[in-house]
């Protein structure tokens, strides 16, 4: 991602995400969660959104090595279950230079199987220099 | 639920952030920048070393929040969190929210808007993640 080639307000087109249960398996297992509601009720644990929510699971752009998460902020609606195929939909929300770093705010919505928004994410990341 | 009154404190146990747990972490979540798993590049940055994924002590507040208010969180929780110093191999994090206002829902008399503030600490006390949250629980 090249900072001056970042394109403001352009929304990607809409990719889909499907969460497995295995890939939900690994993830507590990599966050030692063993938090049991998961496994009663087959929930995607919110913070698995830092999965489905990467610029690169929306884009196919990979991040240069290097870029630095600043900030995050996430709003979850409604609850997910292993196996759902998730819509993802976004765009960059600004990008600015402070204090000789280089941010860029990117904005994403993710709507369930049923086509409702679940999770909103906003994620502040800094450029390498 | 039992009551929840401002200046109530919730916490998790430390958790041992290991360079292996970085490295499971990078797999689950399908990040590898090189600035967390490869010591060579990581050496080459101003961290002079590798760090722990910024999500990854998110997802120990996540947990906490979880634990705390269960499926209220999924359905109306929202956080924000600021990545305020990194986590290095081998730090213990610990994990807290501290209840700073509870709001009466306006139009729900059974329901209540909970604000946080929440910290993630390395064992010197210094704050690597500080942010807030919000949730909407019954009362």
């Amino acid at each position: 991602m090249k900072f001056a080639e970042v394109q403001v307000g352009v929304p990607y087109p809409e990719k889909k995400f499907t969460v497995t249960e295995k890939a939900v398996k690994a993830y507590l297992a990599a966050v030692e969660d063993d938090t049991p509601l998961y496994a009663e009720e087959r929930l995607v644990p919110p913070a698995y959104a830092a999965v489905y929510t990467r610029w690169e699971a929306l884009t196919g752009e990979h991040l240069e090595d290097g870029t630095v998460h600043a900030k995050q902020i996430f709003r979850y609606v409604k609850p997910l279950h292993w196996g759902e195929t998730l819509t993802l939909r976004g765009q960059v929300k600004e990008k600015m230079e402070k204090r000789g770093l280089k941010f860029v705010v990117q904005k994403i919505e993710v709507l369930d199987e049923a086509g409702e928004l679940a999770v909103e994410s906003e994620i502040t990341i800094i450029l390498p220099m | 639920m039992k009551e929840i009154d401002k200046g109530d404190l919730f916490s998790l146990p430390a958790k041992q952030v290991t360079q292996d747990m970085i490295n499971h972490y990078a797999d689950a979540a399908e990040d590898h920048n090189p600035l967390h798993v490869d010591p060579e590049f990581a050496k080459t940055t101003r961290y002079g070393g590798t760090i722990a994924h910024g999500m990854l002590s998110v997802a120990f507040i996540q947990e906490l929040m979880v634990r705390t208010f269960g499926k209220d969180w999924l359905e109306s929780g929202t956080i924000e969190a600021s990545f305020m110093a990194p986590v290095r191999p081998g730090e213990a994090i610990t994990t807290e929210a501290k209840v700073m206002k509870v709001t009466p829902v306006e139009g729900e008399e059974t329901k209540a808007r909970i604000r946080m503030q929440v910290l993630c600490l390395n064992a010197q006390n210094e704050k690597v993640i500080k942010g807030q949250t919000e949730v909407t629980v019954a009362i």
